[in-house]
């Protein structure tokens, strides 16, 4: 699979920050979304002329949480591959997520050998 | 160092260690109740003196009932963490911990100690690690149990409190808490340093 275009949902800005710079190698368009809703109106606006190939959506968000685009996602069938990347590890909230269509959840802090190795397992490098 | 000293960047970068922290404590207490903790984005405020006081009094003001418990650390970064459980029943929450808790002020306290040691000692650690240093723990200390205020000895004099604020309710039901991690002023300045040096990594 090649990922050219790429979503961070995230609202706090140095989590996008520390996240960017995780991805720096890798030369990908990287877009950003401070909350839920706006990522599901990027995703939506985007889906035919030009989707996003992988988003990187944080769990716990004011506006609109990390489950909540999920089901967003699925019910607009915006069908982009998800990483939650989240401080929340709890194995409940990892089997949630897994239920609602994301690929994996990795805890933060986000580093670039963390991104290296989870490109690598699901074949995204 | 004054409240104008620690900025708005150092703000956002604590609270991303505070969800990082606080992810940390919710997961630890998700793994010993087997319940879903839901947790609330971390808010992190400079406060002085008075408003540090006015903020604790909000507390007492929402909540007709509070039982608040207090763990201090020490280390270069030093404070207090503190948990606040609202209502005229915190066995509502404590329950959960220990599902054969005896509805006595004593059991009660005993099992709002081991709350707060593994709330705040799992974000503490957890920002501590991040920041690469260490911190020591004093023993957890219930400063008042279902009571309509809280006690002035709560307050510390300094002129700046860093208050990290989170609240976190159960899957079982709607009983809500509080965490406070607040810092000592004379932590202050290596908290900046620590801050700046942990973001050097991404940049």
């Amino acid at each position: 699979m090649s990922i050219n275009k790429v979503l961070i949902v995230d609202d706090s800005r140095i989590a996008r920050v520390m996240l960017k710079k995780s991805l720096q190698s890798t030369n990908w368009d990287i877009h950003e979304a401070d909350d839920g809703s706006v990522a599901i109106q990027k995703l939506t606006s985007d889906k035919d002329d030009s989707p996003y190939d992988l988003v990187f959506l944080d769990l716990t968000m004011n506006d609109m949480d990390g489950p909540e685009v999920l089901r967003q996602m699925k019910s607009q069938a915006l069908s982009a591959p998800v990483i939650v990347v989240s401080a929340d590890y709890q194995q409940k909230m990892k089997d949630l997520v897994s239920e609602l269509g994301a690929l994996e959840m990795v805890t933060k802090p986000i580093t670039p050998k963390k991104i290296e190795e989870i490109l690598s397992r699901e074949g995204l490098l | 160092m004054s409240a104008d000293e620690f900025g708005t960047e150092d703000v956002e970068i604590l609270t991303e260690l505070m969800n990082i922290g606080f992810g940390a404590a919710a997961a630890d207490l998700s793994s010993i109740i087997d319940l879903m903790v839901q947790i609330s984005v971390p808010k992190v405020q400079v406060l002085g003196l008075d408003e540090y006081r006015a903020f604790l009094t909000q507390f007492q003001e929402t909540h007709k009932y509070l039982t608040i418990s207090e763990q201090s650390f020490e280390g270069k970064v030093s404070g207090s963490g503190i948990l606040i459980l609202p209502g005229e029943n915190p066995f509502f929450i404590l329950s959960n911990v220990d599902s054969d808790i005896e509805e006595s002020q004593e059991a009660g306290q005993d099992v709002l100690s081991d709350l707060t040691h593994l709330m705040v000692g799992a974000s503490i650690s957890k920002i501590s690690e991040l920041l690469e240093e260490m911190v020591s723990f004093n023993s957890p200390e219930t400063v008042c149990w279902v009571e309509s205020s809280f006690p002035e000895s709560m307050i510390r004099n300094d002129e700046m409190h860093i208050v990290l604020e989170a609240n976190f309710s159960l899957e079982s039901g709607d009983h809500k808490g509080y965490l406070l991690l607040v810092t000592r002023e004379e932590s202050t300045a290596w908290l900046k340093e620590a801050l700046v040096k942990f973001m050097d990594q991404y940049s």
